[in-house]
Protein backbone atom coordinates (compact mmCIF):
# COMPACT_ATOMS: atom_id res chain seq x y z
CA UNK A 1 0.00 0.00 0.00
CA UNK A 2 2.86 2.58 1.24
CA UNK A 3 4.22 2.17 -2.38
CA UNK A 4 1.49 3.63 -4.51
CA UNK A 5 1.68 6.71 -2.32
CA UNK A 6 5.22 7.36 -3.28
CA UNK A 7 4.38 7.09 -6.94
CA UNK A 8 6.26 10.35 -8.66
CA UNK A 9 2.94 13.01 -9.00
CA UNK A 10 4.17 13.79 -12.66
CA UNK A 11 5.67 10.53 -13.62
CA UNK A 12 5.30 8.59 -16.52
CA UNK A 13 1.97 6.46 -15.43
CA UNK A 14 3.51 3.53 -17.35
CA UNK A 15 6.80 3.66 -16.04
CA UNK A 16 6.00 2.86 -12.30
CA UNK A 17 5.83 -0.85 -11.38
CA UNK A 18 2.76 -1.42 -9.89
CA UNK A 19 3.69 -3.39 -6.65
CA UNK A 20 2.33 -7.30 -6.74
CA UNK A 21 -1.00 -7.67 -5.45
CA UNK A 22 -0.96 -9.39 -1.81
CA UNK A 23 -3.10 -12.49 -1.69
CA UNK A 24 -3.19 -13.00 2.13
CA UNK A 25 -1.39 -16.43 3.27
CA UNK A 26 -0.58 -18.22 0.73
CA UNK A 27 -2.66 -18.89 -2.64
CA UNK A 28 -3.22 -22.33 -2.06
CA UNK A 29 -4.94 -21.78 1.34
CA UNK A 30 -7.93 -19.90 -0.70
CA UNK A 31 -8.40 -23.23 -2.05
CA UNK A 32 -9.70 -24.83 0.95
CA UNK A 33 -11.08 -21.35 2.33
CA UNK A 34 -13.37 -20.99 -0.88
CA UNK A 35 -14.11 -25.08 -1.37
CA UNK A 36 -15.24 -24.54 2.16
CA UNK A 37 -17.65 -21.09 1.72
CA UNK A 38 -19.42 -23.40 -1.21
CA UNK A 39 -20.11 -26.38 0.84
CA UNK A 40 -21.20 -24.24 3.59
CA UNK A 41 -23.22 -22.49 0.69
CA UNK A 42 -25.12 -25.85 -0.30
CA UNK A 43 -25.64 -25.96 3.23
CA UNK A 44 -27.19 -22.46 3.90
CA UNK A 45 -29.17 -23.45 0.54
CA UNK A 46 -30.35 -26.73 1.86
CA UNK A 47 -31.39 -24.96 5.00
CA UNK A 48 -33.27 -22.35 3.39
CA UNK A 49 -35.23 -25.08 0.60
CA UNK A 50 -36.42 -27.18 3.80
CA UNK A 51 -37.69 -23.81 5.50
CA UNK A 52 -39.90 -23.08 3.10
CA UNK A 53 -41.07 -26.38 2.80
CA UNK A 54 -42.30 -25.69 6.83
CA UNK A 55 -42.22 -22.27 7.43
CA UNK A 56 -44.70 -21.95 10.30
CA UNK A 57 -42.97 -24.48 12.47
CA UNK A 58 -39.35 -23.23 11.71
CA UNK A 59 -40.16 -19.81 13.04
CA UNK A 60 -42.37 -21.38 15.94
CA UNK A 61 -38.97 -23.30 16.72
CA UNK A 62 -36.11 -20.47 16.05
CA UNK A 63 -38.27 -18.64 18.97
CA UNK A 64 -37.19 -21.56 22.00
CA UNK A 65 -33.68 -20.45 20.78
CA UNK A 66 -32.03 -18.57 23.26
CA UNK A 67 -31.16 -15.56 21.24
CA UNK A 68 -28.50 -13.64 24.47
CA UNK A 69 -26.50 -17.08 24.25
CA UNK A 70 -26.31 -16.33 20.32
CA UNK A 71 -25.31 -13.36 20.30
CA UNK A 72 -22.95 -13.18 22.88
CA UNK A 73 -20.85 -16.01 20.78
CA UNK A 74 -20.83 -13.66 17.58
CA UNK A 75 -19.44 -10.83 19.81
CA UNK A 76 -17.11 -13.15 21.47
CA UNK A 77 -15.79 -14.74 17.91
CA UNK A 78 -15.67 -11.26 16.56
CA UNK A 79 -13.32 -10.38 19.47
CA UNK A 80 -11.56 -13.06 18.84
CA UNK A 81 -11.42 -11.97 15.10
CA UNK A 82 -10.16 -9.05 15.78
CA UNK A 83 -7.92 -10.42 18.70
CA UNK A 84 -5.71 -12.16 15.25
CA UNK A 85 -5.87 -9.03 13.36
CA UNK A 86 -3.59 -7.75 15.56
CA UNK A 87 -1.77 -10.74 16.26
CA UNK A 88 -0.49 -11.30 12.70
CA UNK A 89 0.40 -7.24 12.60
CA UNK A 90 2.46 -8.00 15.63
CA UNK A 91 4.26 -10.85 13.98
CA UNK A 92 4.70 -9.25 11.13
CA UNK A 93 6.49 -6.17 13.37
CA UNK A 94 8.78 -8.94 15.19
CA UNK A 95 6.50 -7.99 18.61
CA UNK A 96 6.53 -12.02 19.74
CA UNK A 97 5.58 -11.10 23.37
CA UNK A 98 2.19 -9.01 21.86
CA UNK A 99 1.34 -11.50 19.47
CA UNK A 100 1.58 -14.60 22.04
CA UNK A 101 -0.46 -12.17 24.36
CA UNK A 102 -3.39 -11.37 21.34
CA UNK A 103 -3.32 -14.90 20.00
CA UNK A 104 -3.88 -16.36 23.59
CA UNK A 105 -6.74 -13.70 24.04
CA UNK A 106 -8.34 -15.53 20.75
CA UNK A 107 -7.64 -18.87 22.03
CA UNK A 108 -9.93 -17.68 25.32
CA UNK A 109 -12.45 -16.15 23.25
CA UNK A 110 -12.58 -20.04 21.06
CA UNK A 111 -12.85 -21.84 24.65
CA UNK A 112 -15.69 -19.28 25.47
CA UNK A 113 -17.66 -20.08 22.47
CA UNK A 114 -17.15 -23.94 22.74
CA UNK A 115 -18.09 -23.54 26.34
CA UNK A 116 -21.60 -21.60 25.48
CA UNK A 117 -22.16 -23.86 22.66
CA UNK A 118 -21.88 -26.63 25.30
CA UNK A 119 -24.16 -24.66 27.78
CA UNK A 120 -26.88 -24.10 24.81
CA UNK A 121 -26.72 -27.61 24.07
CA UNK A 122 -27.23 -28.90 27.21
CA UNK A 123 -30.13 -26.36 28.09
CA UNK A 124 -31.84 -27.51 24.56
CA UNK A 125 -31.39 -31.49 25.14
CA UNK A 126 -32.89 -30.84 28.72
CA UNK A 127 -35.84 -29.19 27.45
CA UNK A 128 -36.54 -32.05 25.10
CA UNK A 129 -35.49 -30.49 21.66
CA UNK A 130 -33.82 -33.30 20.43
CA UNK A 131 -32.44 -33.35 16.63
CA UNK A 132 -35.43 -35.92 15.84
CA UNK A 133 -38.03 -33.78 17.49
CA UNK A 134 -38.75 -31.48 13.86
CA UNK A 135 -36.50 -30.26 10.62
CA UNK A 136 -35.31 -27.57 12.33
CA UNK A 137 -34.06 -29.19 15.29
CA UNK A 138 -32.06 -31.68 12.93
CA UNK A 139 -30.28 -28.55 11.02
CA UNK A 140 -29.59 -26.60 13.91
CA UNK A 141 -27.71 -29.13 15.33
CA UNK A 142 -26.05 -30.34 12.43
CA UNK A 143 -25.41 -27.11 11.19
CA UNK A 144 -23.90 -25.61 14.24
CA UNK A 145 -21.81 -29.00 14.65
CA UNK A 146 -20.37 -28.99 11.57
CA UNK A 147 -19.41 -25.10 12.42
CA UNK A 148 -18.22 -26.32 15.82
CA UNK A 149 -15.92 -28.79 14.33
CA UNK A 150 -14.55 -25.70 12.22
CA UNK A 151 -14.06 -24.03 15.49
CA UNK A 152 -12.26 -27.11 17.33
CA UNK A 153 -9.70 -27.04 14.03
CA UNK A 154 -10.04 -23.36 14.76
CA UNK A 155 -8.88 -23.40 18.31
CA UNK A 156 -6.00 -26.38 16.89
CA UNK A 157 -4.72 -23.54 14.43
CA UNK A 158 -4.48 -21.16 16.62
CA UNK A 159 -2.23 -22.81 19.16
CA UNK A 160 0.05 -23.93 15.88
CA UNK A 161 -0.01 -19.56 15.27
CA UNK A 162 1.45 -19.67 18.84
CA UNK A 163 3.95 -21.64 18.57
CA UNK A 164 5.30 -19.83 15.24
CA UNK A 165 4.78 -16.08 17.27
CA UNK A 166 7.41 -16.69 19.41
CA UNK A 167 10.13 -17.02 16.61
CA UNK A 168 11.19 -13.11 15.76
CA UNK A 169 11.90 -13.68 12.13
CA UNK A 170 9.80 -15.33 10.06
CA UNK A 171 10.56 -16.84 7.07
CA UNK A 172 8.10 -16.02 3.61
CA UNK A 173 7.05 -19.50 3.59
CA UNK A 174 6.12 -19.49 7.80
CA UNK A 175 4.82 -15.94 7.40
CA UNK A 176 2.50 -17.37 4.65
CA UNK A 177 1.05 -19.84 7.14
CA UNK A 178 0.64 -17.70 9.75
CA UNK A 179 -1.83 -15.49 7.44
CA UNK A 180 -3.65 -18.27 6.32
CA UNK A 181 -4.08 -19.16 9.67
CA UNK A 182 -5.74 -16.33 10.65
CA UNK A 183 -7.43 -16.13 7.45
CA UNK A 184 -9.37 -19.32 8.26
CA UNK A 185 -9.85 -17.89 11.65
CA UNK A 186 -11.91 -15.24 10.05
CA UNK A 187 -13.78 -17.83 8.13
CA UNK A 188 -14.89 -19.17 11.19
CA UNK A 189 -16.12 -16.00 12.35
CA UNK A 190 -17.59 -15.33 9.04
CA UNK A 191 -19.91 -18.83 8.89
CA UNK A 192 -21.27 -18.09 12.44
CA UNK A 193 -22.12 -14.76 11.72
CA UNK A 194 -23.88 -16.53 8.18
CA UNK A 195 -25.25 -19.04 10.31
CA UNK A 196 -26.16 -16.87 13.59
CA UNK A 197 -28.71 -14.25 11.36
CA UNK A 198 -29.64 -17.76 9.98
CA UNK A 199 -30.89 -19.73 12.48
CA UNK A 200 -31.82 -17.14 15.34
CA UNK A 201 -33.15 -13.88 13.29
CA UNK A 202 -34.36 -14.50 10.26
CA UNK A 203 -38.04 -14.68 10.32
CA UNK B 1 9.62 -47.42 -18.99
CA UNK B 2 8.97 -47.22 -15.10
CA UNK B 3 7.54 -43.32 -15.83
CA UNK B 4 4.89 -44.79 -18.02
CA UNK B 5 4.09 -47.55 -15.63
CA UNK B 6 3.68 -44.85 -12.99
CA UNK B 7 1.29 -42.57 -15.00
CA UNK B 8 -0.70 -45.46 -15.91
CA UNK B 9 -1.28 -46.09 -12.39
CA UNK B 10 -2.53 -42.82 -12.22
CA UNK B 11 -4.79 -42.78 -15.02
CA UNK B 12 -5.84 -46.33 -13.69
CA UNK B 13 -7.33 -44.46 -10.51
CA UNK B 14 -9.63 -42.44 -12.52
CA UNK B 15 -10.57 -45.03 -14.63
CA UNK B 16 -11.93 -47.49 -11.71
CA UNK B 17 -13.44 -43.95 -10.21
CA UNK B 18 -15.16 -44.20 -13.77
CA UNK B 19 -15.97 -47.77 -13.37
CA UNK B 20 -17.12 -47.68 -9.92
CA UNK B 21 -19.86 -44.86 -10.63
CA UNK B 22 -20.60 -47.01 -13.65
CA UNK B 23 -21.18 -50.58 -11.54
CA UNK B 24 -22.66 -48.69 -8.80
CA UNK B 25 -24.94 -46.06 -10.40
CA UNK B 26 -25.93 -47.53 -13.95
CA UNK B 27 -25.54 -51.32 -13.49
CA UNK B 28 -26.62 -51.71 -9.93
CA UNK B 29 -28.50 -48.55 -9.50
CA UNK B 30 -27.94 -48.27 -6.00
CA UNK B 31 -26.91 -44.57 -6.27
CA UNK B 32 -29.10 -42.74 -5.54
CA UNK B 33 -29.17 -44.63 -2.21
CA UNK B 34 -32.46 -46.07 -0.76
CA UNK B 35 -34.03 -44.37 2.02
CA UNK B 36 -32.25 -45.71 5.45
CA UNK B 37 -36.38 -44.94 6.74
CA UNK B 38 -37.74 -47.35 4.37
CA UNK B 39 -39.20 -50.56 6.59
CA UNK B 40 -37.85 -54.35 6.30
CA UNK B 41 -40.15 -55.20 3.49
CA UNK B 42 -39.83 -52.46 1.50
CA UNK B 43 -36.02 -52.85 1.39
CA UNK B 44 -36.17 -56.54 0.78
CA UNK B 45 -38.65 -55.80 -2.07
CA UNK B 46 -36.21 -53.44 -4.00
CA UNK B 47 -33.50 -55.95 -3.84
CA UNK B 48 -35.77 -58.41 -5.47
CA UNK B 49 -36.98 -56.23 -8.24
CA UNK B 50 -33.60 -55.45 -8.81
CA UNK B 51 -31.44 -58.24 -7.72
CA UNK B 52 -30.22 -59.41 -11.21
CA UNK B 53 -28.84 -55.62 -11.80
CA UNK B 54 -27.76 -55.02 -8.00
CA UNK B 55 -25.77 -58.70 -8.09
CA UNK B 56 -24.00 -58.21 -11.25
CA UNK B 57 -23.11 -53.93 -10.64
CA UNK B 58 -21.45 -55.41 -7.54
CA UNK B 59 -19.75 -58.82 -9.03
CA UNK B 60 -18.31 -56.27 -11.19
CA UNK B 61 -16.87 -54.32 -8.68
CA UNK B 62 -15.58 -57.34 -6.87
CA UNK B 63 -13.73 -58.43 -9.40
CA UNK B 64 -12.26 -54.94 -10.14
CA UNK B 65 -11.81 -52.73 -7.34
CA UNK B 66 -8.37 -54.09 -6.65
CA UNK B 67 -7.44 -51.93 -9.80
CA UNK B 68 -7.25 -48.93 -7.29
CA UNK B 69 -4.15 -51.15 -5.82
CA UNK B 70 -1.59 -49.60 -8.48
CA UNK B 71 -2.96 -45.97 -7.93
CA UNK B 72 -2.31 -46.02 -4.36
CA UNK B 73 0.45 -47.36 -4.80
CA UNK B 74 2.19 -44.52 -6.68
CA UNK B 75 0.59 -42.58 -4.20
CA UNK B 76 2.53 -44.14 -0.90
CA UNK B 77 5.52 -44.26 -3.64
CA UNK B 78 5.68 -40.47 -3.49
CA UNK B 79 5.36 -40.17 -0.14
CA UNK B 80 8.12 -41.95 0.98
CA UNK B 81 10.43 -40.07 -1.18
CA UNK B 82 9.02 -36.73 0.42
CA UNK B 83 9.87 -38.60 3.91
CA UNK B 84 13.36 -40.21 2.46
CA UNK B 85 13.10 -43.90 3.78
CA UNK B 86 10.52 -46.22 4.59
CA UNK B 87 9.39 -43.99 7.23
CA UNK B 88 5.81 -44.08 9.87
CA UNK B 89 4.10 -41.43 7.44
CA UNK B 90 5.12 -43.48 4.04
CA UNK B 91 4.14 -46.96 6.04
CA UNK B 92 0.82 -45.84 7.44
CA UNK B 93 0.49 -44.60 3.81
CA UNK B 94 0.94 -48.28 2.70
CA UNK B 95 -1.24 -49.93 5.46
CA UNK B 96 -4.23 -47.38 4.90
CA UNK B 97 -4.01 -47.86 1.12
CA UNK B 98 -4.30 -51.78 2.04
CA UNK B 99 -7.95 -50.94 3.73
CA UNK B 100 -8.85 -49.18 0.38
CA UNK B 101 -10.25 -51.92 -2.32
CA UNK B 102 -11.58 -53.75 1.19
CA UNK B 103 -14.03 -51.08 1.56
CA UNK B 104 -15.39 -51.51 -1.37
CA UNK B 105 -15.25 -55.47 -2.13
CA UNK B 106 -16.72 -55.71 1.58
CA UNK B 107 -19.61 -53.29 1.39
CA UNK B 108 -19.68 -55.23 -1.92
CA UNK B 109 -20.26 -58.74 -0.49
CA UNK B 110 -22.63 -57.39 2.31
CA UNK B 111 -24.72 -55.93 -1.09
CA UNK B 112 -24.66 -59.06 -3.27
CA UNK B 113 -25.50 -61.31 -0.07
CA UNK B 114 -28.72 -58.94 0.27
CA UNK B 115 -29.78 -59.51 -3.58
CA UNK B 116 -28.66 -63.22 -3.18
CA UNK B 117 -32.12 -64.72 -2.25
CA UNK B 118 -35.30 -62.86 -2.50
CA UNK B 119 -37.58 -65.29 -1.17
CA UNK B 120 -35.64 -65.20 2.33
CA UNK B 121 -36.96 -62.94 5.57
CA UNK B 122 -36.70 -59.38 4.73
CA UNK B 123 -35.57 -58.75 7.79
CA UNK B 124 -32.48 -60.53 7.46
CA UNK B 125 -32.15 -58.65 3.99
CA UNK B 126 -32.43 -55.56 5.66
CA UNK B 127 -29.46 -56.40 8.26
CA UNK B 128 -26.91 -56.95 5.22
CA UNK B 129 -28.74 -53.97 3.26
CA UNK B 130 -27.81 -52.19 6.47
CA UNK B 131 -24.16 -53.38 6.36
CA UNK B 132 -23.66 -52.30 2.58
CA UNK B 133 -24.65 -48.72 3.60
CA UNK B 134 -22.63 -48.52 6.93
CA UNK B 135 -19.09 -49.79 5.08
CA UNK B 136 -20.24 -47.67 1.82
CA UNK B 137 -21.10 -44.60 3.12
CA UNK B 138 -19.69 -44.69 7.00
CA UNK B 139 -16.24 -46.07 6.85
CA UNK B 140 -14.50 -42.70 6.12
CA UNK B 141 -11.51 -42.97 8.54
CA UNK B 142 -9.32 -44.36 6.20
CA UNK B 143 -9.02 -42.51 3.79
CA UNK B 144 -9.34 -39.54 5.63
CA UNK B 145 -6.38 -40.20 7.79
CA UNK B 146 -3.97 -41.28 4.34
CA UNK B 147 -5.80 -37.33 3.01
CA UNK B 148 -4.20 -35.88 6.11
CA UNK B 149 -0.91 -37.88 5.52
CA UNK B 150 -0.74 -36.79 2.30
CA UNK B 151 -1.53 -33.03 3.39
CA UNK B 152 1.26 -32.83 6.06
CA UNK B 153 3.91 -34.53 3.40
CA UNK B 154 3.11 -31.69 1.09
CA UNK B 155 3.86 -29.15 3.88
CA UNK B 156 7.14 -30.40 5.19
CA UNK B 157 8.61 -31.03 1.62
CA UNK B 158 12.20 -28.69 2.17
CA UNK B 159 13.52 -30.55 -1.22
CA UNK B 160 14.27 -27.84 -4.26
CA UNK B 161 11.82 -29.08 -6.34
CA UNK B 162 8.80 -30.44 -4.17
CA UNK B 163 6.85 -33.64 -5.57
CA UNK B 164 3.54 -31.62 -5.06
CA UNK B 165 2.55 -27.78 -4.96
CA UNK B 166 1.41 -26.52 -1.77
CA UNK B 167 -2.33 -25.99 -2.67
CA UNK B 168 -2.55 -29.43 -3.21
CA UNK B 169 -1.98 -29.84 0.69
CA UNK B 170 -4.44 -27.08 1.28
CA UNK B 171 -6.88 -29.49 -1.30
CA UNK B 172 -6.27 -32.40 0.62
CA UNK B 173 -7.31 -30.97 4.22
CA UNK B 174 -10.38 -29.30 2.56
CA UNK B 175 -11.19 -33.07 1.16
CA UNK B 176 -10.60 -34.51 4.86
CA UNK B 177 -13.18 -31.79 6.35
CA UNK B 178 -15.94 -32.96 3.98
CA UNK B 179 -15.45 -36.11 4.09
CA UNK B 180 -15.92 -36.53 7.94
CA UNK B 181 -19.99 -36.06 8.43
CA UNK B 182 -20.10 -39.46 6.41
CA UNK B 183 -19.10 -40.81 9.94
CA UNK B 184 -22.25 -39.12 11.37
CA UNK B 185 -24.73 -41.90 9.46
CA UNK B 186 -24.89 -44.35 11.97
CA UNK B 187 -27.04 -42.33 14.08
CA UNK B 188 -29.43 -40.62 11.69
CA UNK B 189 -31.88 -42.38 9.48
CA UNK B 190 -33.69 -39.35 8.02
CA UNK B 191 -32.16 -35.85 7.09
CA UNK B 192 -29.19 -34.67 5.39
CA UNK B 193 -26.44 -36.74 7.90
CA UNK B 194 -28.68 -40.26 6.75
CA UNK B 195 -26.48 -42.56 4.78
CA UNK B 196 -29.11 -40.99 1.95
CA UNK B 197 -28.42 -37.29 2.81
CA UNK B 198 -26.84 -34.35 1.13
CA UNK B 199 -24.24 -33.93 3.96
CA UNK B 200 -23.12 -37.60 4.44
CA UNK B 201 -23.35 -38.88 1.14
CA UNK B 202 -23.77 -36.44 -1.84
CA UNK B 203 -21.16 -33.92 -1.02
CA UNK B 204 -18.36 -36.54 0.22
CA UNK B 205 -19.19 -38.58 -3.20
CA UNK B 206 -18.69 -35.56 -5.69
CA UNK B 207 -15.70 -34.33 -3.00
CA UNK B 208 -14.26 -38.16 -3.60
CA UNK B 209 -14.33 -38.18 -7.30
CA UNK B 210 -12.86 -34.29 -7.36
CA UNK B 211 -10.06 -35.71 -4.94
CA UNK B 212 -9.27 -38.85 -7.19
CA UNK B 213 -9.05 -36.71 -10.43
CA UNK B 214 -7.04 -33.76 -8.63
CA UNK B 215 -4.79 -36.30 -6.96
CA UNK B 216 -4.54 -38.80 -10.35
CA UNK B 217 -3.40 -35.15 -12.40
CA UNK B 218 -1.11 -34.38 -9.24
CA UNK B 219 0.46 -38.03 -9.41
CA UNK B 220 1.81 -37.66 -13.12
CA UNK B 221 3.31 -34.59 -12.33
CA UNK B 222 5.34 -35.79 -9.39
CA UNK B 223 6.38 -38.85 -11.42
CA UNK B 224 7.88 -36.35 -13.77
CA UNK B 225 9.55 -34.38 -10.79
CA UNK B 226 10.80 -37.88 -9.90
CA UNK B 227 12.02 -38.59 -13.70
CA UNK B 228 13.89 -35.26 -14.04
CA UNK B 229 15.56 -36.11 -10.66
CA UNK B 230 17.03 -39.40 -11.62
CA UNK B 231 18.10 -38.05 -14.66
CA UNK B 232 20.37 -34.76 -13.10
CA UNK B 233 21.58 -37.88 -10.46
CA UNK B 234 22.35 -40.17 -13.73
CA UNK B 235 24.51 -37.22 -15.85
CA UNK B 236 25.76 -36.47 -12.22
CA UNK B 237 27.26 -40.44 -11.87
CA UNK B 238 25.61 -40.84 -8.54
CA UNK B 239 24.34 -43.87 -6.89
CA UNK B 240 19.97 -43.82 -6.52
CA UNK B 241 19.27 -44.44 -3.14
CA UNK B 242 18.40 -47.47 -1.72
CA UNK B 243 14.55 -47.76 -1.71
Amino acid sequence: MSQTSLRPAGGDQSSVTRPAPHVPGEPGVWIFLFGDMVVFGVFFATFMYQRAQAPELFDASRHTLNIAIGLTNTLVLLTSSLLVVTAVRAIRLSQPGAAQLMLAGALVCGLIFIGFKAVEYTAKVRAGHIPTENNFYLYFFILTGLHLFHVLIGVGVLILLMTQARRRNLSATRMAVVEGGGCFWHLVDLLWIVLFALLYLVS
Amino acid sequence: MHVTIEKAAAWLGVAMLGGFLVMFWFIAGLIPPMSPALTAEQTARIYSDHGLRIRIGLALMLLFCWLFAPFLALLSRQVRRIEGYWGVMSLTQVMLSVTFPFGFSLCALFGVAAAYRPERNPDVTQALSDMFWFIFVGLVGPLITQVIILAFCVFIDRRQVPSFPRWFGYFNIWYAVLGVPGCAIFLFKTGPLAWNGMFAFWIPLTVFCIWMIVTAIMLTKAVDVEAAERKARAAKREWEPAA
